[in-house]
């Protein structure tokens, strides 16, 4: 909560709209059981967090973990109400999960406790009230599930105005073109617009990079036909560096056959120190939290840190950045193109409506750049970091729209 | 241990006893759902409060969701499972199509205004949503709320469905006004059910109520309404204890009386007609019938040997622990339990509800009648059911409980 409360502080949020705010609005927890392909019933536990719906229905990830909690379920239920309303998507924040380990499950298993997940939660979720979206280990098959067991429990003359219940389906069950690279291309487009802005040429610069799921790849993909090197790529086996340039879309070929970068035979293994080390122009994270500290801040040789991980950078790594002249691009900004596109996804099933690939990436454009310019602005405004001045703008919409509708009854 | 941890062990017991299905015993040791929300309310002064409220749903295989609702600082999560988790066993028990919810706000209810309180409750219910509903979870008053505040919830969940279903959902909440479709007879409900008990216990043991002696532990609305009904009935008062002490008479306190005192003064202290007494002494009272209606936990290892009566019939929830349960039997001392005692209000809810969703008023009569055909019905179902499994009353009512719930599940199956 340190990065609100200081941008809370700093425009002088009205007090009953911070207390509202420091809390999220529904907490729900469900045990349900579910029976298992050898006839046992068990019991599993899932959550949803339903941050606030001042802006709009609220909408956030699903996420099947060992480590779900209600805390971490609340941090990111909350942060996403930042993004959109930084965003002028009109949704709020939710967050939800399963506490499992997929792995130790059949796909009928799966399949079993999704749809068991989604009937408990029966009416607190819904196309106009909470919209569920792919997060760690999520994926357009879940979300088709989810879809299915939604509209067999809606009403038949309803079934086909639910199909906007869930974002991130495949194509074919409702899905929007471009959903995948979402994330990556946002990315792309801000690292584009820093650059232009700093009068920098793409063409021939370089980047590191730390995961390489699908924000990671897709973001390495997409910035290699720019004229971008990636020098070095990092992911939970290790890390490997090419000197002279690592080749994305071959990397992804080797990840599909090896399910991750290790061993990929054009590049050298290195050490996680040499890693960060790397001299190039662009750090991007795309893997887990609390990466760059204090301690790693200090090795990265690069002008900018793109943070397409969620809360890559602790307090004091970014004060170590800002002290050293590196620019941040906040994460809050950075990660914002999956929740662009799904909302792009749940406008075209509401509507009934299918859109190419590319209206999908110039809208995507438009708003991010929008986003990006806000946060320009108000940094300039309030003469704070990049991050600081995300959190403030979606603060100053949050605001605006309590001061308007103030507090029933 | 804490209360989650007593009905815990409670539920482990007896389903070793009975050889519960292993996975039916696994859903009724998890509640289904709990819902936290974070709700601001306008205070008097034009601040916002963020407050903080739950509803735990544990179980609805047998009917809608359904339990008290309790305004007060230390409502915590694990307390509000516990109560919830015991109330479905209690329903499957007495035989009433209701599943078990209890919820709740952290507030100390003496510490708001009455707008204040109405404005709180308006934005629970609120907040709450789809979660409650007269087909779906149904509260009802508990610590700390009452008929008024009932009636506000009632008027906000009219005021947020569709005018042409609002009257269908009168039954949303119920120990309501009576004016607002609210039951005749709640107020001496649980005290009405326990004297149909202690008539028929009297009766199967060609013993007679009137001229019986009793004494009870606590005086507030259950306490006193057991105490006045059992008097009409010719039973005579030789003792009561509450918060400010304790009370003796041998030859009969007024109960009408010391009702209308304690309406006046708040608790019992300076009544006239009767002498003080020791704890220990009111205890040891000689009597046919001891009535504990106050607090939890005070028949115990220490307690158990000073009883000096035929029977102990449990007003109030878990006033025995363990120990002392086990003194008692050891004694021969007949324990009615708790689970069937205080049902009396539990069925007059059910039967305010029943009214509502038929558009009914009901007589007086008309409840009686039924609150005693219930409450009898369940007596003699846990009677039978501790003969088959030679236990207490107490474990066979549980036996009961559980195996309804067993046998629901076995039919349905589990979904998908």
């Amino acid at each position: 909560m340190s990065s609100f409360r200081q941008a809370a502080e700093l425009m002088g949020l009205d007090a009953d709209i911070y207390s509202i705010l420091a809390k999220p609005a529904n907490e729900i927890v469900v045990h349900f059981p579910v029976k298992m392909d050898d006839g046992r019933v068990d019991m599993f536990t899932g959550f949803r967090v339903q941050h606030n719906n001042a802006l709009g229905p609220y909408m956030g990830g699903l996420r099947y973990h060992p480590s779900v909690s209600l805390d971490t379920m609340r941090m990111l239920a909350a942060k996403r109400t930042w993004q959109c309303a930084l965003l002028e998507v009109p949704f709020g924040g939710a967050m939800g999960g399963i506490r499992l380990d997929p792995a130790t499950h059949t796909l009928t298993e799966l399949e079993q406790i999704t749809r068991r997940f989604v009937f408990a939660l029966s009416s607190n979720i819904g196309p106009e009230y909470d919209i569920l979206a792919p997060d760690i280990n999520t994926n357009p098959q879940i979300m088709a599930w989810i879809l299915d067991t939604f509209s067999s429990t809606s009403p038949p003359q309803e079934r086909q105005r639910c199909t906007h219940v869930v974002t991130g389906k495949p194509i074919e069950a409702g899905g929007s073109q471009g959903r995948e690279k979402a994330t990556g291309q946002g990315i792309v487009f801000i690292i584009q617009k820093w650059a232009s802005d700093r009068g920098f040429d793409l063409k021939g610069a370089t980047c590191i990079l730390q995961g390489f799921g699908n924000v990671g790849s897709w973001t390495a993909r997409l910035l290699a036909p720019l004229g971008m090197r990636l020098l070095a790529a990092e992911d939970i086996t290790g890390a490997i560096a090419g000197p002279d340039g690592i080749d994305p879309e071959d990397l992804m070929a080797h990840k599909r056959r090896h399910g991750s970068i290790f061993g990929y035979p054009k590049a050298e293994k290195v050490e996680h120190e040499a890693f960060l080390k790397t001299e190039a122009d662009i750090f991007i994270t795309a893997s887990m939290e609390n990466q760059v500290t204090a301690e790693t801040a200090s090795l990265l040789r690069v002008k900018l840190v793109v943070e397409g991980a969620n809360s890559p950078t602790d307090k004091a790594g970014e004060a170590v950045l800002l002290e050293r002249g590196v620019d941040l691009l906040p994460d809050l900004l950075c990660n914002s193109g999956g929740p662009i596109v799904s909302y792009y996804e749940w406008l075209q099933n509401r509507r009934g409506d299918r859109w190419e690939l590319q209206e999908v990436d110039s809208r995507l454009h438009q708003k991010i750049l929008a986003a990006y310019a806000r946060i320009l602005e108000a940094a300039e405004r309030f003469k704070t970091d990049w991050r600081t001045a995300a959190y403030a703008v979606a603060m100053t919409a949050l605001e605006k729209i309590y001061k308007e509708r103030g507090i029933f009854p | 241990m804490n209360l989650y941890d007593r009905v815990m062990r409670q539920l482990n017991q007896v389903a070793d006893l009975m050889n519960l299905d292993p996975d039916v015993q696994k859903i009724l040791s998890e509640t289904a759902s709990e819902v936290v929300v974070n709700f601001p309310v306008r205070m008097d002064d034009g601040r916002v409060e963020v407050l903080t409220g739950y509803r735990v749903q544990h179980n609805n295989v047998l009917g809608p969701f359904m339990g008290g609702l309790r305004y007060h600082q230390a409502v915590d999560v694990d307390n509000i499972r516990a109560l919830a988790i015991r109330m479905t066993w209690k329903r499957s028990m007495i035989g009433i199509p209701f599943g078990a919810a209890m919820g709740g706000i952290q507030i100390d209810p003496r510490m708001v205004t009455a707008e204040e309180l109405e404005r709180i409750t308006r934005r629970f219910t609120y907040s709450l949503g789809t979660n409650i509903g007269p087909e779906y979870d149904i509260p009802c008053p508990e610590m700390g709320t009452n008929p008024q505040i009932m009636a506000w919830i009632l008027d906000t969940y009219l005021s947020t469905v569709p005018p042409q279903e609002r009257n269908r959902c009168k039954h949303v909440v119920v120990g309501k006004p009576l004016a607002l479709g609210g039951c005749p007879g709640r107020e001496k409900a649980a005290g009405q059910g326990l004297v149909f008990l202690l008539e028929r216990w009297a009766s199967d043991r060609g013993f007679d109520l009137s001229g019986a002696t009793f004494f009870v532990q606590g005086y507030g609305n259950v306490g006193s309404w057991t105490a006045r009904l059992l008097c009409r009935r010719g039973a005579r008062l030789v003792a009561v204890e509450d918060a400010s002490g304790a009370m003796a008479n041998p030859d009969g306190i007024d109960a009408e009386e010391l009702a209308a005192h304690v309406r006046r003064n708040g608790l019992i202290s300076g009544f006239a007609n009767a002498s003080p007494l020791g704890h220990e002494a009111f205890l040891k009272t000689k009597a046919d019938v001891f009535i504990p209606a106050a607090l939890e936990t005070q028949i115990t290892e220490e307690t158990a040997p000073l009883l000096d009566v035929k029977v102990m019939a449990e007003l109030a929830n878990s006033p025995t622990d363990e120990e002392g349960d086990a003194i008692l039997r050891a004694r021969g001392i007949e324990v009615l339990p708790d689970i069937l005692c205080n049902s009396g209000a539990l069925i007059v809810f059910y039967l305010e509800w029943l009214q509502n969703r038929r558009s009914e008023t009901w007589t007086l009569d008309d409840v009686d009648e039924r609150l005693k055909r219930t409450i009898l019905g369940a007596y003699d179902n846990v009677l039978q059911t501790a003969k088959k499994h030679a236990t207490d009353l107490r474990t066979a009512a549980h036996v009961l409980g559980f195996s309804r719930l067993e046998n629901v599940y076995k039919k349905r199956g589990i979904f998908p």
